[in-house]
């Protein structure tokens, strides 16, 4: 179920009213309904899946109970283990089994023998990645101890499955969402209303924004051979714009919808483009994914308290496991190494942990080095946002080849895009209003507010995309 | 809750009360004559009203481009009108013939381009039917409602139509910048448009396809599509009911024709049947790519199309 169709219309209204008016007065009633509806929203995409949801929750479930349980050392680490390759297995199954077969196969021709295998026509569940990373972390802290297992099995398959964030994040942290399940839930106005502005906001982004971007970017990407140079800039710029729109219009979404069951997720983007640095635009950009590899990857592998040279392979090494997460395609690995490549410069010199704060904090306008930093570091991102759009490596590089080289640089381009370009200029100005708070769309002036309101939803009759919803990018990850 | 629940009503009340009024807007600012959209034929063709034709060509691009109106009506002393559309199958023909006459236009004959792929719609035609340009027409007439609701899966979906639901959904067509648009001037649009904004007849001056001509050109597999069959069965009907005789043809193409559609035609209803006599296979200097014909092509085919009428 996406959250732009009208199967979710009609589907959030009936589980809030259940919810609240419903199986209210008692905490086990409202999980039960929570796991079902989100076994329901799961469902309705393929039902079949859902055994492999259930059977990673049940998996992990008594493995969290038996680690509980268990003071041995090396059977604890068996467990964990168990958890580890279950899970991980399969993710990698299902999303990179043929990416591995092919490789291999291709390796073995190029040393001159054959193997025979088939690929497999493998439907990859959608948002696998997204719960197998919630489980993992769950298992992980209980393992060291950070979080008591959980006895209420209803409760922990809620938390799995919970739909609002089941299929494109945020990755909950157990210790975050968990306890949230065992503690009595009332409805609070204010958390209501923050995430019905919340659902505005993402539905905003993903149906004016990205999908408005998303069909200049895929004729753009589909005849880049032919394209102008001004055209091929506009593809890379629209894509980061494609791509924050969607994922980022999906977190919101998620975040608003818990907010309405009383749940407070963790926010997954904090204005990334208008980081100043790479460093900064990784604290700002699908931040439960990087502080998942930071906490379960980058500092068991000893962070940044190791010699320069691990330093240096562990930010390799975290950057590209990113970059594979997202899908099973070279193209992804490049993205991600380009990333590590733009990090390590500011890691070295020990300038990665700089800009901590909001840009232009407590001023209206950034200055003309701020400026100048944030334009930098949205053209090194646009650059390798290139890699993880185009189909293969070498169509990234032919593209990015072309800007620089073949083509003569025209404004006509420029005019023939002018209504994406005016409704991502509309939306830079809510997100620079808003970057130091929470909510782009909160106005202290209630006419003010009022307003926003009125024009975003105007936007989005006039603006929105609604011919078969376009599915969320990150759905495929 | 309670004032939470408030709030949201209000607001949702407000919005679907705008979503009404824009919805009664877009439906009378659509309706209305030269208020069309864009420079498309399919607006142009809504916007013509109480006019008399001896006969329109209707079909698919296959028609649109292979009938020359000016010569057909300097040889055959008549006065036609081409209302063939790129990319349109049986449904949409059938749809824009009866608004045609809906809109008090009067034909005495109908010539109607059929083909295999014609009957195979929704595997030759990339969008066989682009029915969003119908909207504002949806309550004209209940077939033309059943025809949308069948090709509008949303509105197909939904228990009842919701009249701004389609100007919502469709609002890449539908947008406020179009209803600027819409007020410009006719003359101009007729200066811009890729055809005769008096009898809708292709222009030379549009850019020919730089589509390569594949020359033996593969034998259709004619498998007929029944939603198709049935829609010309419709055309054939809608002209009878309004004394409009039907006269089919079947444009050049280099693809064999196969012995499947060939036996078709001797069953179809049309009385009245044209295929050149021309061995156009071995003609690709009258052809655009393989399944339409250039413009000395077009002059070629509709001189032997005048002839057959005249005998």
């Amino acid at each position: 179920m996406l959250f732009n169709s009208l199967d979710f219309t009609v589907f959030l209204p009936i589980v809030f009213v259940l919810y609240w008016f419903v199986v209210n007065k008692n905490l086990k009633h409202q999980n039960i309904l929570i796991a079902f509806a989100s076994y329901v929203f799961y469902g309705w995409w393929d039902w079949r899946f859902l055994a492999l949801i259930l059977f990673s929750t049940l998996v992990d479930y008594v493995i969290g109970v038996s680690l509980g349980r268990e003071h041995n050392l090396y059977k604890r680490k068996i467990l964990l283990w168990v958890s580890v390759l279950v899970n991980l297995g399969f993710l990698g199954f299902f999303k990179y089994y043929n990416f591995f077969l092919d490789n291999f196969k291709s390796a073995f021709t190029f040393f001159g023998s054959e193997i025979n295998a088939n690929s497999l026509n493998i439907i990859l569940p959608v948002g696998i990645s997204f719960y197998t990373f919630q489980t993992l972390s769950y298992t992980i802290d209980v393992y060291k101890r950070q979080l008591e297992p959980t006895k209420d099995f209803i409760s922990f398959a809620a938390f799995v499955s919970f739909f609002p964030q089941l299929v494109a994040g945020p990755i909950e942290r157990a210790t975050n969402l968990l306890p949230q399940f065992n503690i009595k839930r009332k409805f609070n106005y204010t958390q209501g209303v923050d995430g019905m502005r919340l659902i505005l906001w993402g539905m905003f982004k993903k149906v004016v924004i990205a999908d408005n971007c998303a069909f200049a970017v895929n004729d753009i990407f589909a005849n880049y051979g032919t394209a102008s140079g001004m055209e091929l800039i506009l593809g890379a710029i629209f894509f980061a714009f494609q791509i924050y729109g969607d994922f980022s219009g999906y977190s919101d979404m998620a975040i608003g919808t818990a907010k309405l069951f009383g749940f407070d997720l963790m926010i997954n983007f904090r204005t990334p483009y208008f980081s100043r640095d790479i460093a900064e635009f990784w604290r700002r950009w699908h931040i439960s994914l990087s502080t998942w590899f930071r906490d379960y990857v980058y500092i068991p592998l000893g962070g940044s308290r190791v010699s320069k040279n691990r330093g240096v392979i562990n930010i390799f090494v975290v950057f590209m496991l990113s970059g594979f997460w997202h899908g099973a395609n070279w193209t992804f690995v490049v993205w991600g190494s380009l990333n590590a490549l733009y990090f390590l410069p500011l890691l070295l010199s020990g300038r990665n942990r700089k800009d901590l704060g909001s840009v232009a904090e407590g001023r209206t306008l950034p200055n003309f080095k701020e400026l100048v930093q944030m334009v930098l570091t949205f053209s090194f991102t646009c650059l390798a946002w290139v890699f993880f759009r185009s189909d293969t490596v070498a169509d990234a590089i032919n593209y990015i080849f072309r800007i620089f080289v073949f083509t003569s640089f025209n404004t006509s381009a420029l005019l023939s895009h002018a209504k994406i370009i005016t409704l991502i200029s509309i939306f830079l100005l809510f997100e620079w209003r808003g970057r130091a708070d929470r909510f782009p769309l909160y106005f202290k002036n209630s006419i003010l507010r009022r307003l926003s309101y009125a024009t975003i939803l105007l936007l989005i009759v006039f603006f929105g995309l609604y011919i078969s919803p376009n599915s969320f990018i990150y759905f495929q990850f | 809750m309670k004032h939470f629940l408030k709030k949201i009503f209000a607001y949702l009340l407000i919005f679907i009360c705008f979503l009404l009024v824009y919805g009664v807007v877009c439906d009378l600012l659509y309706k209305n004559k030269n208020m069309f959209l864009g420079n498309t034929k399919r607006y142009w063709q809504l916007s013509i009203k109480n006019t008399d034709y001896d006969y329109a060509v209707i079909g698919s691009s296959r028609a649109y481009g292979s009938i020359d109106v000016n010569l057909l009506d300097s040889l055959t002393d008549q006065n036609g009108i081409n209302l063939g559309l790129d990319g349109s199958g049986f449904n949409e023909n059938y749809v824009s013939v009866k608004l045609f006459l809906l809109n008090k236009n009067k034909l005495d004959k109908i010539y109607l381009q059929i083909d295999p792929y014609s009957f195979m719609s929704k595997e030759s035609f990339s969008n066989s039917f682009y029915a969003y340009a119908y909207l504002p027409y949806w309550d004209s007439d209940e077939t033309i409602k059943d025809v949308l609701h069948e090709e509008i899966p949303l509105i197909k979906d939904s228990p009842f139509y919701i009249p701004y639901l389609g100007y919502f959904i469709y609002n890449n067509y539908y947008s406020p910048f179009q209803i600027i648009n819409s007020f410009l001037k006719y003359d101009t649009f007729c200066e811009n448009s890729e055809f005769n904004c008096i009898n809708g007849n292709k222009l030379e001056k549009q850019s020919i396809s730089n589509q390569p001509i594949i020359t033996n050109a593969g034998i259709l597999n004619f498998t007929m599509n029944k939603r198709d069959n049935y829609y010309y069965n419709q055309i054939l009907e809608l002209a009878a009911e309004n004394n409009i005789q039907i006269i089919t043809f079947t444009a050049p193409t280099l693809e064999n024709l196969d012995n499947d559609f060939e036996n078709f035609l001797q069953n179809i209803k049309s009385d009245i049947y044209f295929k050149s006599g021309m061995d156009w296979m071995s003609q690709e200097k009258y052809f655009i790519n393989h399944t339409h014909i250039n413009f000395e092509g077009r002059k070629v085919f509709t001189t032997e199309f005048a002839n057959f009428l005249l005998r």
